[in-house]
């Protein structure tokens, strides 16, 4: 390539020279790489549309590790400057479930000593519902968040709403034991063994957040305020769904039920509760129609966001 | 065989900060607030085994562009880049770290952002570690650090990647002098275990000294693709400013 200089634009002219060269530097590369490290990466042109499925995946599971201990590492200094540190973790959801405890007993004109079942309800509901709103809403903003990662590291754009839902999901995890607790000692009732089908429905609303944090993630790229308005509608889908109130409040005869039959939450919160909370086996079409969502969720979102994932290092 | 690149034409539709009501009001005046910056038109060079490119050119000029786009970070709006190899960027300086935590897990945090697997990096934590030379510094958390320790230690994770292609971005003034001196000998023994090597730089010595091969690009074009001697005789000519002390600065 040491032709001497090539001015201005003469640079296409110099073709037929090149090509030779090229041919030569090929076949002595071929000796060389041999056994070393041969990654091959090609870009080309196109900002939207799909990667290679195949490979992205490979991609992300290779590059998991970093947002596992990216994810670990928020938790970690998270509450760093604080006298509870990480006790925050369950005091946040608890004291927030006592709030609503709050509110429901004076709206229902409850006895608040009386009031032990529908505490431990709230808690079985709002914790799982607090995964799924953490999760969105820093999957939300882990694109447009993401700062120098984004502009200056290349990786699957994907891992950063997945991260986002891992660090939710290790947030949520130590609420689950002060559940159990309140379970046993307010509602006197005993743990089952239907209460282990709880991680099915667990399991798909991870998913589904997943699914819902990289459609906002990228959407957010393109329309920032659509993180505001979030929080709004997040907290009108928690009074929507079976968190605060038992399934059992709105069934087929009820006059909201169709809007209930649309709600993805009203099946994945509904399954959780009654295996977790009633310890009963939740009726199967809350099994199947979860999963429907779940699975359109996750495949929507993800493949939304890695269409546009070559355009996000300019936009943010 | 390094990198070989036929043509990139970069376009961006910018927007200052795209928002809903920008959409809406824009939409409304039947606009379209998309302007086009030709970042980088044409570009047609290849880099052999063993080249260490220099890339030199005015602020705004496309450098930095170029190298994302090398890197993968920038997605070609035409045109096409082959890579072979694995690529490090001395560009991304210390990105993940996060400030709350210590130095010593900012290290893995580092390294796994620069893509090694957690193996790669525990065998590596200690000579960076080594290399920082920061004390007991590496177990307090990074807010205690002055901003010199910070570089040390991004610098340290940056240049114990073993890459196969090195990019580096300006900026490498880490540290004090000792630091400096340490900095720029593990930067050639880094040119000598890497398949080639990018350099972007302001400082036309160490182009000159560190590249067998140099591009001056200028607004987006390819100016001169040379020896860096006679890139660096044209680049000065047209900056009409002559190889001064200033431009001279080492790194």
């Amino acid at each position: 390539m040491t032709g001497g200089a090539i001015l201005c634009g003469a640079t296409r002219e110099a073709g037929p020279q090149r090509a030779s060269e090229e041919r030569t530097i090929l076949s002595k590369t071929a000796g060389q790489t041999s056994g070393v490290r041969d990654e091959l990466h090609i870009y080309e042109a196109g900002r939207a549309g799909l990667p290679k499925i195949g490979p992205y995946v490979r991609d992300v599971l290779a590059r998991w590790p970093f947002a596992s201990e990216f994810s670990r590492s928020s938790i970690r200094s998270a509450h760093t400057d604080t006298v509870f540190g990480r006790l925050w973790l369950v005091l946040n959801p608890t004291l927030l479930a006592v709030v609503y405890f709050i509110l429901v007993v004076i709206l229902t004109g409850e006895e608040i000593k009386k009031g032990g079942p529908t505490l431990t309800r709230i808690c079985c509901g709002l914790f799982l519902y607090t995964l799924f709103q953490g999760a969105v809403s820093s999957g939300a903003g882990s694109v447009t968040g993401g700062g120098a990662l984004i502009s200056r590291m290349a990786f699957p754009r994907l891992l950063m709403p997945l991260a986002a839902v891992r660090t939710s999901l290790f947030r949520f995890l130590p609420t689950l034991p002060v559940f159990l607790v309140l379970k046993l000692v307010l509602t006197k009732q005993p743990w089952g063994w239907e209460m282990l089908l709880s991680v099915y429905f667990l399991l798909l609303m991870v998913v589904f957040s997943a699914g819902l944090a990289a459609f906002m993630g990228a959407l957010q790229v393109y329309f920032r305020d659509a993180g505001s308005f979030l929080p709004y509608f997040l907290r009108i889908w928690m009074y929507l769904s079976p968190v605060l109130w038992p399934l059992s409040k709105i069934g087929p005869d009820h006059s909201l039920y169709w809007l209930m039959l649309c709600n993805p939450m009203y099946s994945i919160c509904g399954g959780w509760g009654e295996a977790l909370l009633s310890s009963t086996v939740p009726p199967w079409h809350l099994w199947l129609v979860g999963l429907g969502w779940a699975v359109v969720s996750f495949v929507f979102g993800s493949l939304f966001f890695m269409s546009r994932e070559r355009d996000f290092a300019v936009r943010i | 065989m390094a990198v070989r690149e036929l043509s990139i034409t970069y376009r961006t539709t910018f927007e200052r900060v795209p928002t809903l009501r920008s959409a809406v009001v824009r939409l409304g005046r039947g606009e379209r607030a998309v302007r086009e910056v030709h970042a980088l038109q044409n570009l047609t060079f290849d880099v052999p085994v063993g080249t260490s490119l220099g890339i030199i050119g005015a602020n705004g000029a496309g450098k930095s562009t170029l190298v994302r786009a090398i890197a993968g970070i920038l997605a070609p709006s035409s045109g096409r880049i082959e890579v072979r190899g694995r690529i490090s960027s001395l560009l991304a300086l210390g990105v993940g770290f996060n400030s709350k935590l210590t130095g010593r897990e900012n290290v893995v945090l580092g390294g796994l952002a620069q893509g090694m697997s957690r193996a790669q990096v525990a065998e590596r934590a200690k000579d960076i570690a080594d290399f920082a030379d920061i004390g007991e510094f590496m177990d307090m958390p990074l807010t205690t650090y002055s901003s010199g320790m910070t570089t040390r230690l991004a610098f340290a994770v940056g240049v114990h990647m073993d890459p196969d292609i090195l990019m580096i971005d300006e900026a490498l003034s880490a540290g004090d002098a000792q630091f400096r001196v340490k900095a720029a000998q593990k930067m050639e023994e880094l040119m000598e275990s890497a398949r080639a090597m990018f350099l972007v730089s302001h400082s036309l010595g160490s182009i000159r000294d560190m590249c067998n091969d140099c591009i001056w690009i200028h607004k987006g074009k390819l100016m001169i693709h040379s020896d860096p001697q006679t890139c660096i005789d044209a680049y000065t000519k047209f900056l009409e400013v002559g190889e001064n002390a200033f431009t001279m600065e080492d790194m």
